[in-house]
């Protein structure tokens, strides 16, 4: 008769009697933990960008902080590690490279402000105005907030849950759009925020000769799942403004166009700000086809300078096929240049068909879907309850050449946030993203939405923009 | 493992996760190896590894689970370098030292280990994490998060087919 355990026993003794040895560790494997750890750059988690409420964007904001790395663009004749890029160190809550810039050329500050109001202060300075933005900082600070912090913050400034201190401004002067990074520790709230104005917005506030820019303020605590809490509200504020110390943009018609794949890219129009440069560009696609990001895109002047994106607001979209692109810092204080030029390593165009994915909980995983002709892996897809919401969560494994700014579910109202993201995104591996979406009811299976999802396109364009 | 040192890491203390780490990079390393059979690319899964449970120790909800946390995320770098290259894995001359090995153990040595390679790496690694790694059978179990029954069959059963082909070899 069989006897399974018997039988097992006899396979334990016949293996054991076989193995002596061990796998040799390399004596280098230390040293290259150790580095690694030493190189992994650990997120302060009170420092978050985020979009408070109150200055959400009518139109489509997407933020892109693009890398410091310049691409070599053969054409040119010079090497990438030789151009230089104008970047000035300034700390996040003064702004960008483009506002101390421009302040290092004598533009000025607008004189900052502060307001109390039983016990709690908000310091509004580093402002600074043209007609392309508004940027500024506001801290909460005093003995009210400290209290208040010190409920919400441990000795080891991390949060002591998940109830985020944040301020809200609302801009009366303007139609409201904004976005805003947030940091706090245990004594005050600091905020960078930063205004973009639409076409002729900035020029309309200035024709109403305005002695103040108006706004009011809030100071809440923000918490998951529930509402927010209202600490303290601001009404009427007012930072003196003088019209006279504005400088005004220089805006040049251009009328180039790209070749890329699926149709053109048309270079329409560049504004040179004091503290930042824009270029309108418009796509014509084939149908079913659409933008979702360059690689790589920076401007050049003829002297070999690049000019690349920073701060909040790298991008903005007017609509499906106009967008902006910013620069800093602005040529605006230089000697006229006659032309300047624009380049980039590549284009991400998205399919309008391949959109959404449906994610079914019953299935087995992982389990490879298909877009634009790359595999998309998805590793895992779970359904939690957690403080009574339901929690979705989907893990996708990506290529290199595919991107995903992040996912809805047909029929909701909120978007999944990125829970973990590999950094394998950094150096060429596909790489996993984990996101979730709270206050989702169960259900066996989601249609969900790939936002700004796109297959890169590897090709260097350069293109010469005449400015007259 | 010192006590309070996993606390400490998710607190932002680089050293104690540094030190969290060391003490399991053995494990990790074999564990890798079992997988890929290639010295570089197991340094590198397990640097990943490192990398990825730096960014994301927060998420640990248990610090006692520190280790089985760990090893999944090696298995995970691991596979996914396997996806990636999609290697036929080939054995590792410098694998092992013989100096206390008659000959005909040495022989059979080499040929279980030939035998172990025509495994798929996840049948393969449950077998080093038993007999080269000493876990017992729930302990695989847990790092693996598959049900102990599984871990069991697909152990003995491809032991069994790996035993019979030695045996006929021999014979």
């Amino acid at each position: 008769m069989y006897n399974k355990e018997l039988e097992e026993e006899k396979l334990d003794e016949y293996v054991e009697g076989l193995i002596k040895t061990d796998i040799e560790i390399p004596p280098e494997l230390e040293d290259r933990i150790i580095q690694r750890i030493k190189t992994t750059p650990v997120r302060n988690k009170n420092t978050i960008k985020i979009s408070v409420n109150k200055m959400l964007a009518a139109a489509v904001i997407l933020v892109m902080l693009f890398t410091a790395s310049v691409k070599w663009i053969p054409s040119f004749g010079v090497y990438a590690s030789n151009i230089p890029v104008l970047k000035i160190a300034v700390e996040w809550i003064r702004g960008d490279s483009g506002t101390e810039y421009a302040r290092r050329h004598g533009y000025e500050s607008i004189e900052g402000i502060v307001v109390e109001k039983d016990g709690y202060i908000l310091t509004f300075d580093d402002i600074i105005f043209d007609e392309d933005r508004l940027v500024f900082s506001v801290i909460a600070g005093g003995d009210k907030i400290e209290e208040l912090l010190e409920d919400l913050v441990d000795e080891d400034e991390r949060k002591k849950n998940d109830s985020l201190p944040t301020i809200s401004i609302e801009f009366l002067d303007f139609e409201e759009g904004g976005s805003s990074q947030i940091d706090f520790n245990r004594k005050e709230i600091r905020v960078k925020a930063e205004k973009t104005f639409k076409a002729g917005e900035a020029a309309a506030f200035l024709e109403r000769n305005p002695q103040y820019i108006q706004l009011s303020g809030e100071i809440f605590v923000r918490f998951p799942f529930e509402h927010n809490i209202l600490i303290e509200e601001f009404k009427d504020i007012k930072i003196p403004f003088d019209k006279e110390k504005v400088l005004l943009s220089k805006k040049y018609m251009l009328m180039e166009e790209i070749e890329v794949p699926y149709g053109i890219v048309k270079m329409k129009e560049l504004t040179i700000s004091p503290t930042r440069m824009k270029l309108d560009v418009g796509f014509d696609l084939e149908d079913d086809y659409l933008f979702s990001g360059f690689e790589s895109l920076y401007l050049m002047d003829s002297k070999g300078n690049a000019y690349q994106s920073e701060g909040l607001i790298s991008m903005m979209h007017h609509g499906d096929e106009n967008f902006s692109f910013f620069f800093v810092p602005s040529i605006y204080f230089e000697d006229k240049h006659e032309e300047l030029y624009v380049a980039f390593d590549g284009i991400w165009i998205g399919s309008i068909k391949d959109n959404s994915i449906t994610v079914n909980l019953t299935d087995t995983y992982p389990k490879t879907i298909n877009y634009m002709g790359e595999d998309i892996i998805i590793e895992g897809a779970n359904h939690s309850n957690t403080n009574g919401k339901g929690t979705l969560t989907v893990d996708l494994l990506m290529p290199q050449n595919i991107k995903v700014s992040g996912l809805k579910v047909e029929g909701h109202e909120g978007s999944f946030y990125r829970l973990f993201r590999d950094t394998n995104y950094l150096n060429g591996k596909p790489y996993d993203n984990q996101y979730g979406l709270n206050a989702l009811d169960y259900s066996e299976e989601y249609n969900v939405i790939l936002i700004n999802a796109g297959r890169l396109h590897n090709i260097s364009k350069q293109l010469k923009l005449l400015l007259k | 493992m010192e006590e309070g040192l996993i606390i400490k890491a998710q607190k932002g203390d680089k050293d104690s996760f540094s030190k969290a780490v060391l003490s399991l990079k053995d494990e990790a390393y074999r564990i890798a190896y079992c997988y890929l059979h290639n010295k570089e690319d197991s340094m590198d899964a397990v640097a990943d590894a490192v990398e990825k449970a730096l960014l994301n120790i927060s998420k640990l909800k248990n610090d006692k689970y520190f280790k089985t946390w760990f090893i999944r995320i090696v298995i995970n770098e691991c596979k996914i370098q396997l996806r990636q290259k999609q290697k036929i894995i080939s054995m590792a001359d410098d694998l092992y030292k013989y100096d206390d090995l008659s000959k005909t153990n040495r022989e059979e040595k080499i040929d279980l280990e030939r035998s172990l390679t025509i495994l798929d790496p996840s049948d393969r690694i449950l077998i080093y994490m038993k007999y080269y790694m000493g876990y017992t059978l729930e302990e695989v179990a847990e790092t693996m998060n598959l049900p102990t029954g599984t871990v069991k069959t697909r152990i003995y059963g491809n032991l069994k087919l790996l035993r019979n082909k030695l045996e006929v070899r021999e014979g």
